[in-house]
């Protein structure tokens, strides 16, 4: 089956654009990596599974192409914390969840939050509910093992729901 | 009771729990209502922050699909543009001309101050091909630059053939480097003086580090030797390298001589081979011979004794007084050849700011020729106040423009070279000075075997191309980043290249900084140029993890 790629460009070029944006933070760098998992996956058309969705899979290479992109910026390592003292300190803290409605009624203030996350907690976070990455393909982008991820994206949602807990004023 | 881990309930949670695991939670979840009730709220956290992320693709405006070059664009692309550019220089040379500076980025062989003097280094190398200096230049540094450029291929290649080519390098350093003795002793005194007494004899290579380090005895090896005063008096069978704030070299060295250091002083009653040195003040006296060539620079540079064959020297004043059995090349804004110099070939003086600033004394006897080439950067000191220099300006524009537009237009791919910052900048700018300062040499060095002319050529040829494309390259995205800070909607890249080789032009104008820019420029361009071409070739991502 031939690949309508201009359409599938077209089609998927926002969710891919979006993911970019979301992980490397500026319009432009964005824009620039987009291009770049579009070019590759037109030089991969060959390799290409029909059976997977197009979308899904330029998603994947951007995920990827990302990723490179961190990894430079921090002279080629990107650093994820030692997994047995995430862990400890994930079981010690207090197990309330966001209230949801907090979450809906604020997400502006939710997306500059999840921002502001050290990147060890950002990363996990963004591919998982933004790019909808399940935790194996997580722990592939990062290298890391499967329980790795579940650890930092615990971290990290305690991280925002101390960031996002109502103050004081707010609960009165 | 024992409840299941926060993580367990989170993993849960998001489904991402191993079969067995999640049964087992799923089995407590059904009896305790206060892990239940937790897990809910935390799919509901999921849910709700998968909601607050979101992003909705309708509100982006998409680009058009720039589709990747083919080699077959690119050597189009190269072709047309090198068509372009031999077009110019003929026309440059029918209308005979002399070129002012102001269009020296129009012509790939003369792009600014420090790709000049390399260009100059080059081109001498090849004029002077059959002499002894060239030869052992070529012999010292083409070690180092082929191990160099194995390594930069090596890491262009990527992975999968790196450990092979490491080894390669370092099997080629090893035969490129005869070594003299079998073994190796160091000595190291971090404040102290290193001293091998006059009656001590090193057999091996010796490796001196102190603060003062004082040679009286004899090395059978090399002799490297380091530190803030060094005095070699005694006799080394190999190679010296040497460097510190004074180094006084009295000894006889049977090989070569390197060194640097700011006050330097040879008085070598024989150096086997070549003299190396750089210093702010470099000294060569009456009593010193060199059998081969000397290559000096330094601030004040004052040489004297026997050199065997040619000698290059830089400084800002160099006063000669050696007899030289070759030629004599200089670059300095003084040269005074003194009583008793004998000059057996020609004197070629660079760079002096007025003709008076080369002197010959009564006593001193040029066998050859004396050619003076003045500075002209000097006699253009006024260049923005003539009309000369804005035409010629806007030729350059024009030519580059036209340049670019066709490299753009055949390469679409150029228009939206991916840039990350400063990081990009750097690992550009490291590939481009490799890509700048190798190919020029391996090309010579190619060239030195018939069968190698043709790649030699055709490696000048892509290099002379690149130095001049680089700067299109970086205007691009100079245009392009300017372009997308204050339109409101995407530009043709025309557009976008204009306005980029205008803050070019402007930039590389600039007195003083201009010529660094520029310089900048051309090195950050030609490793974009480089690591582009890498990925249209070797590019084979995609595959990995997807």
């Amino acid at each position: 089956m031939k690949v309508d790629f201009e359409a599938e460009y077209r089609s998927s070029y926002g969710r891919v654009f979006g993911l970019c944006l979301r992980l490397l933070g500026g319009t432009v760098l964005a824009e620039d990596a987009a291009q770049v998992a579009f070019v590759r996956a037109y030089r991969a058309l060959d390799r290409y599974d029909p059976a997977q969705p197009f979308a899904a899979w330029v998603v994947g290479i951007a995920r990827n192409h990302c990723i490179d992109l961190l990894r430079r910026r921090r002279h080629g390592e990107l650093r994820f914390g030692d997994e047995a003292a995430e862990l400890a300190a994930a079981e010690s803290e207090s197990t309330e969840g966001i209230d949801a409605l907090v979450i809906s009624e604020r997400g502006g203030r939710v997306r500059a939050a999840i921002a502001a996350l050290p990147e060890k907690y950002r990363l996990p976070i963004l591919l998982a509910y933004y790019d909808d990455a399940s935790y194996d393909e997580i722990a592939e982008a990062l290298g890391l093992s499967r329980n790795h991820v579940g650890v930092l994206l615990l971290r990290g949602k305690q991280a925002l729901r101390k960031t996002l807990a109502p103050s004081e004023e707010e609960s009165r | 009771m024992t409840h299941p881990t926060e993580l367990a309930l989170a993993m849960l949670a998001d489904d991402a729990l191993e079969a067995h695991d999640a049964v087992e939670v799923e089995q407590h979840l059904a009896g305790c209502d206060r892990c239940a009730a937790h897990v809910a709220a935390l799919r509901e956290e999921s849910q709700a922050l998968e909601a607050a992320l979101a992003y909705d693709p309708a509100s982006v405006s998409v680009p058009e699909f720039v589709k990747p070059a083919s080699v077959r664009a690119m050597v189009t692309g190269s072709v047309v543009v090198l068509l372009i550019a031999a077009s110019f220089s003929t026309a440059r040379g029918l209308i005979d001309v002399s070129v002012p500076d102001a269009v020296k980025w129009f012509n790939p062989f003369n792009a600014g101050g420090a790709v000049n003097l390399l260009v100059r280094a080059g081109t001498f190398l090849l004029s002077d091909r059959g002499s002894q200096l060239a030869s052992s230049i070529v012999e010292t540094l083409g070690g180092i630059v082929i191990m160099l450029l194995l390594l930069w291929t090596a890491s262009v290649l990527g992975r999968r053939i790196r450990g092979p080519m490491m080894m390669a390098c370092i099997a080629c350093a090893f035969a490129l480097q005869p070594s003299r003795s079998e073994a190796v002793e160091i000595r190291h005194e971090h404040e102290g003086s290193v001293l091998i007494p006059a009656d001590e004899t090193i057999d091996d290579t010796l490796i001196a580090l102190g603060d003062t380090v004082e040679v009286n005895g004899n090395v059978s090896g090399d002799l490297i030797a380091l530190g803030r005063r060094v005095i070699i008096r005694g006799n080394v069978a190999g190679l010296v390298i040497t460097g510190g704030e004074s180094v006084t070299l009295d000894g006889s060295v049977d090989g070569s001589v390197l060194a640097g250091a700011e006050t330097l002083n040879v008085s070598s009653r024989r150096i086997g081979r070549n003299l190396f040195g750089g210093g702010e003040s470099v000294n060569v006296t009456d009593t010193s011979n060199i059998e081969q060539n000397m290559l000096v620079g330094g601030e004040k540079v004052t040489l004297a004794g026997h050199v065997g064959h040619d000698v290059l020297g830089g400084g800002e004043e160099l006063e000669v007084a050696s007899t030289i059995g070759g030629a004599l090349t200089t670059y300095s804004k003084r040269m005074t050849l003194l009583a008793p110099a004998h000059v057996a070939g020609d004197v070629h003086a660079h760079g002096v700011e007025k003709k008076d600033h080369v002197v010959v004394s009564p006593g001193a006897v040029i066998g050859g020729q004396l050619i003076t080439e003045l500075d002209k950067m000097d006699l253009e000191k006024n260049r923005y106040l003539t009309a000369h220099f804005y035409g010629w300006e806007l030729v350059w524009l024009a030519a580059a423009f036209v340049a670019g537009f066709a490299l753009l237009w055949v390469v679409p791919a150029l228009q939206r070279v991916p840039f990350d910052g400063v990081g990009d900048a750097l690992r550009s700018g490291s590939y481009g000075m490799v890509a700048l300062v190798a190919t020029p040499i391996i090309a010579v060095l190619a060239c030195i075997t018939v069968i190698g002319i043709p790649v030699g050529a055709i490696a000048l040829m892509a290099w002379c191309a690149g130095v001049y494309l680089a700067k299109v390259v970086v205007a691009q995205l100079i245009g392009s980043r300017v372009l997308d800070a204050v339109a409101e909607r995407e530009e043709h890249f025309a557009v976008s290249l204009l306005v980029g080789l205008l803050i070019l032009t402007f930039a590389t104008n600039l007195p003083f900084v201009g010529g660094v820019i520029g310089f900048i420029v051309t090195v950050v361009g030609l490793g974009l140029l480089v690591l582009f071409v890498h990925d249209v070739i070797f590019d084979d991502e995609p595959i990995e993890g997807v």
